[in-house]
């Protein structure tokens, strides 16, 4: 197994530096911290196949929280899940005794509304930036958060504004 | 705009410290050194159509395999990530104890195969491949069986998931019910393998427990072989050979012993069918709308929404086959995207409205002369919006970029939406008076800011579409 030293030294920069994104990214896909593991695993291995170059640490950030949410969500259609029982993998991992209940209220949003949350609430890119970095229009990343909104409002209690 | 409590429910699920470490060391157990070669397990990025070579060279592996079975020698097939190597080799100590039941498929690291949804690769190649009535050349480009063109009645054709080879996972059978198509199985880690597949010569069939290959070579020579799977060795139970006119049967070609012709059958065929529960490619059955009250000839338009979700079209492809492209973002959002029957016109037949029960995404109408079914009057995109509003008025925003926007009120008359009022915000033309009225007959005129931003900003509220979602 090569030494982290031996590794490349950009690469684990932007490993040191976006981590803990990608790992949050991930976990409110995939709900427990196993899976999550695999994901941020496959994640930084998508980013060291694809020779990516970014323009700046922003960009950085942008292009591993949507290629995470991409693989995630890809993750999850897969066949095999639906022939399980999804909830035994919270069953298994023992793993919602410490969530809170806004995060409890965000892993319950539909998928494609959780990238959008994340972007926006937490990174506190524009609309127009994660439209541009998920490839779909302004409107759309609009209408998801508008959308993302109310679900949190409604299981909140409103407050997340 | 960040927001406390999300960025605190966030942070209460940081990575420990040495969850960091446990997955920095595993990517680099896993990470290619030279990673630009995009040619080790995992970092080979995704491509559009993963199942062509990887099928090309299982396919050419299944053959050898049929053909190894007939020789009795043993297979070692390697399949490395940028080559295709077939490599036969003759056992050189004792090959006449070497049993048939040896024949092994090993698969380098270099072919495991990213795929998004293990199987959806293969099913929506065959659902292109069925509706798109594809030749067989376009089969065998896309790697699967082109058998699929020779079967008459297509419409049979289907897949199940069952496990064939005893492994704990469900293999993929594309199958009539009678032939075996296509066999798959998850062999790794996002590596697919195909274990049968009927095609020129070879065909295959289904058993409960078992699958039968025939395989005719040069017209002079055809063998049947029968084996049931076991991971990844194939158990020969018989071997049948025609050749010089004279049917030969034994579990290997060193053990062929001469038969009678009437042995044959119960050889090759005295088993039980798979229980195979199909499910077809043409899943939509016309009936699925039948207590609903929809008209007939909007069922091909829904059944192109409800492929559209289901195979979760992006908006691009939903352009080309003539919905709106907002339909392209739906996704998984089944139940948020539906449709509405309004006679919006008052002439007794419903129109169809495509809504998530604010927006109309598409709006359809049925006219007499129309030779192609229904006719669509209107699209959504994502700079042109419409709505539903009082009195079936239907309103439209649109807009060609920040100095120019329009807004319309129109009512269905025939097959035309007829403007009744709109407003045009036109600040390239006027900066200083932006805002045009138009009544629908005559040029667009100066307005004041008022009238209009009170009529754009609150003057009309749209209604809420009651819809049936897809899902």
């Amino acid at each position: 197994m090569p030494s982290p030293r031996t590794a490349n030294r950009a690469f684990l920069g932007i490993y040191q530096r976006q981590v803990d994104t990608v790992y949050r990214v991930c976990y409110s896909f995939m709900k427990n911290r196993p899976e999550t593991e695999d994901m941020v695993q496959e994640t930084f291995l998508r980013l060291l196949s694809s020779g990516k170059k970014f323009e700046n640490e922003r960009h950085e950030r942008a292009w591993l929280i949507v290629t995470a949410s991409n693989l995630c969500k890809d993750n999850l259609k897969k066949w095999w899940r639906n022939t399980e029982n999804i909830d035994d993998y919270d069953l298994l991992f023992h793993d919602t005794q410490d969530r809170s209940d806004v995060l409890e209220a965000i892993l319950a949003l539909p998928n494609d509304y959780k990238v959008a949350v994340y972007m926006y609430y937490y990174e506190g890119f524009s609309t127009a930036e994660i439209a541009e970095h998920i490839g779909c229009p302004d409107a759309t990343v609009r209408s998801r958060l508008s959308r993302a909104r109310k679900q949190l409002q409604s299981l909140l209690g409103g407050g997340t504004r | 705009m960040k927001n406390k409590r999300i960025i605190q429910a966030y942070d209460s699920i940081n990575p420990s410290a040495q969850e960091k470490e446990r997955m920095l060391n595993a990517i680099l157990s896993q990470a290619s050194p030279v990673p630009e070669t995009k040619s080790g397990r995992k970092t080979e990025a995704y491509t559009a159509q993963p199942a062509v070579r990887n099928h090309l060279t299982l396919f050419l592996s299944v053959a050898a395999c049929v053909a190894i079975l007939l020789g009795g020698g043993f297979l070692l097939v390697k399949m490395g990530g940028d080559t295709q190597n077939l490599a036969y080799t003759q056992p050189t100590d004792n090959p006449g104890t070497l049993p048939p039941t040896d024949v092994h498929i090993e698969t380098m690291e270099g072919d495991w195969m990213p795929t998004a949804t293990a199987y959806d690769d293969i099913l929506r190649l065959y659902k292109a491949a069925l509706a798109e009535n594809w030749t067989i050349e376009q089969y065998r480009q896309a790697g699967i069986s082109s058998a699929v063109v020779e079967k008459s009645a297509r419409g049979s054709l289907g897949w199940s998931l069952l496990d064939i080879n005893n492994d704990g996972n469900e293999e993929l059978i594309i199958s009539d019910g009678e032939t075996l198509y296509d066999l798959y199985a998850i062999s790794g880690e996002d590596a697919l393998e195909n274990l049968a597949r009927s095609e020129g010569e070879i065909y295959c069939k289904l058993y409960d427990g078992g699958i039968l290959i025939r395989q005719t070579i040069l017209e002079t020579e055809t063998s049947w072989t029968v084996f049931s799977l076991d991971r990844d060795t194939r158990n020969v139970r018989s071997l049948v050979v025609f050749r010089d006119q004279t049917y030969y049967a034994g579990t290997s070609e060193l053990d062929l012993k001469p038969i009678s012709k009437d042995s044959v059958p119960d050889l090759i065929m005295n088993y039980s069918a798979a229980p195979l529960e199909l499910t077809p490619f043409q899943v939509i059955p016309e009936d699925l709308y039948a207590d609903k009250n929809v008209n007939p000839e909007y069922i091909p338009c829904l059944q192109l929404y409800e492929t559209a979700l289901r195979e979760d079209w992006n908006p691009g492809i939903c352009a080309e086959n003539g919905i709106s492209l907002m339909v392209g973002y739906y996704g998984e959002l089944f139940d948020e995207l539906g449709y509405a029957l309004i006679d919006l016109d008052g002439n007794g037949v419903n129109e169809l409205i495509i809504t998530d029960g604010n927006y109309i995404y598409d709006l359809y109408t049925i006219v007499d002369d129309e030779e192609y079914g229904p006719l669509r009057l209107l699209t959504g995109s994502e700079r042109i919006t419409y709505n539903l509003m009082e009195y079936n008025r239907i309103f439209c925003w649109g807009s060609s970029g920040a100095a120019v926007s329009h807004y319309t009120f129109s009512v269905l008359e025939g097959r035309e939406l007829r403007i009744q009022e709109g407003y045009l915000y036109d600040a390239d033309t006027d900066p200083e008076n932006p805002w045009f009225f138009y009544d629908g007959e005559h040029l667009p005129q100066p307005c004041g800011d008022f009238d209009a931003e009170a009529v754009v900003n609150g003057g009309y509220m749209s209604v809420e579409i009651p819809f049936t979602s897809f899902e």
